[in-house]
């Protein structure tokens, strides 16, 4: 019983003034590889669409869905879509002016599409973290703007006689807009 | 102050989607595999028919190991056998498990594959060959001139006995490929037709009982062929 007493303490105090929102955003998403000492960058737009809970001067917890076409030539000739599913805890402040600047950490997964003899596609995970400034536009919408690290490990790759293990880090710049209500 | 949030939005999203999409032309980065080639250092292309001949002459075997070498778009291979599958086309006559193929039968060839996860395989033009040289005769005789063995025009070779021994059969083979190896005693099967009065051990060593007079036919085969028989006169004491 204390426990519960505890944890809805900590909820009430953490989303004192919760919202839901939904958004989209648009990234520049630049992806450095490293493999074998050869390093190779992809760049590609990646589109998000993301719901999130929380007090936009507090804490908050977004799930954020995200696609993104590689169109490049990494892990094959043709690399192609990846689907992203990422689970990111914010901490924003209210600093006046209707600017709310906040850090963000979280984790997430997800798969891209390859053409290769042994794989079809490629899963990864990813930890990231970032921080960014929200603007309130009005009530409802927020203007959002902001930079996001991730540390992506991607799905071993057989050669048969050998493995390929591959780690990639993306450094995202990005703008969108929320949806509170 | 509306209007300018709204072109504030609209510039960012257009300025980012503006600089995005790079596009490579080099090679993958993580290198594709591009073949597997069976090789065999020691460029066997056929296998005596015996049994286990580890321990024989250079050259004469009933084994052979092979390998894969994976090439890779980059250039660079590596070898490998445990980490395919390998299949005999005629798994009776030469069996293969982890690359080592075993000979199990006394004629017969086989084309010998390698595949990984039933996804790539040995080009069928590169398939690894393997016949069997068969044992076509043997001949026994006693390694230390206890015994005296006559053979008829069939082959068929008799030996009197009247010591319970034991006596050390040889065994000389010859191969359809006109070698012949002096003792190929622990590579073929022995059998006895009456194994309370005589038996042989998988070496050739032979023991007698005494017991009462007997005949007893004793027989060499390799891979269910009968090779040559041997008939034992047995003389109680």
């Amino acid at each position: 019983m204390r426990v519960l007493l505890l944890l809805s303490f900590l909820y009430l105090s953490l989303f004192a003034e919760a919202m839901s929102y939904i958004g989209l955003s648009i990234e520049d998403s630049t992806e450095f590889f490293v493999i074998n000492g050869e390093t190779q960058d992809a760049s590609a737009p990646q589109y998000k669409l993301k719901a999130g809970y929380g007090d936009i001067a507090g804490y908050s917890v977004e799930a954020s869905f995200s696609y993104m076409d590689y169109a490049t030539n990494v892990f094959s000739e043709n690399d192609g879509k990846a689907l992203m599913l990422d689970i990111t805890l914010y901490k924003g402040w209210d600093v006046g002016y209707d600017l709310y600047p906040y850090l963000g950490v979280g984790i997430g997964m997800g798969e891209m599409d390859v053409d290769r003899k042994l794989e079809n596609s490629l899963s990864f995970s990813s930890f990231n973290f970032g921080g960014g400034l929200r603007y309130v536009i009005n009530h409802t919408y927020d203007f959002d703007v902001g930079l996001n690290y991730k540390l992506r490990t991607w799905q071993t790759i057989s050669l048969v006689a050998d493995k390929i293990n591959v780690t990639s880090h993306l450094v995202n710049p990005y703008v969108g807009i929320n949806f509170h209500f | 102050m509306k209007t300018l949030h709204n072109i504030l939005l609209s510039s960012s999203l257009f300025a980012v989607m503006l600089g995005c999409q790079s596009s490579d032309n080099k090679p993958p980065l993580v290198p594709e595999i591009e073949t597997i080639q069976i090789i065999d250092y020691n460029a066997t292309t056929s296998l005596y028919a015996l049994t286990d001949t580890s321990g024989s002459a250079d050259g004469v075997s009933s084994t052979t190991s092979l390998l894969a070498t994976i090439i890779y778009s980059d250039g660079r291979s590596a070898t490998t056998a445990n980490e395919l599958d390998w299949e005999s086309n005629n798994s009776k006559v030469i069996a293969v498990s982890n690359g080592l193929c075993t000979a199990l039968a006394n004629h017969g060839s086989v084309d010998i594959n390698a595949s990984y996860r039933k996804t790539l395989y040995t080009k069928s033009d590169e398939s690894k060959k393997l016949t069997i040289i068969p044992l076509v005769d043997v001949n026994i005789s006693e390694k230390n001139g206890m015994l005296s063995i006559n053979y008829d025009s069939n082959s068929t070779g008799r030996v009197d006995i009247n010591d319970s021994g034991p006596y050390e059969l040889s065994a000389n083979g010859h191969f359809e490929n006109n070698v012949s190896l002096t003792d190929i005693s622990s590579n073929i099967i022995w059998t006895s037709s009456n194994t309370t009065v005589a038996t042989v051990s998988s070496s050739g060593t032979l023991n007698v009982a005494l017991d009462k007079n007997a005949t007893v036919i004793i027989k060499t085969s390799i891979f269910n062929e009968v090779n040559t028989t041997l008939e034992l006169n047995i003389t109680a004491p």
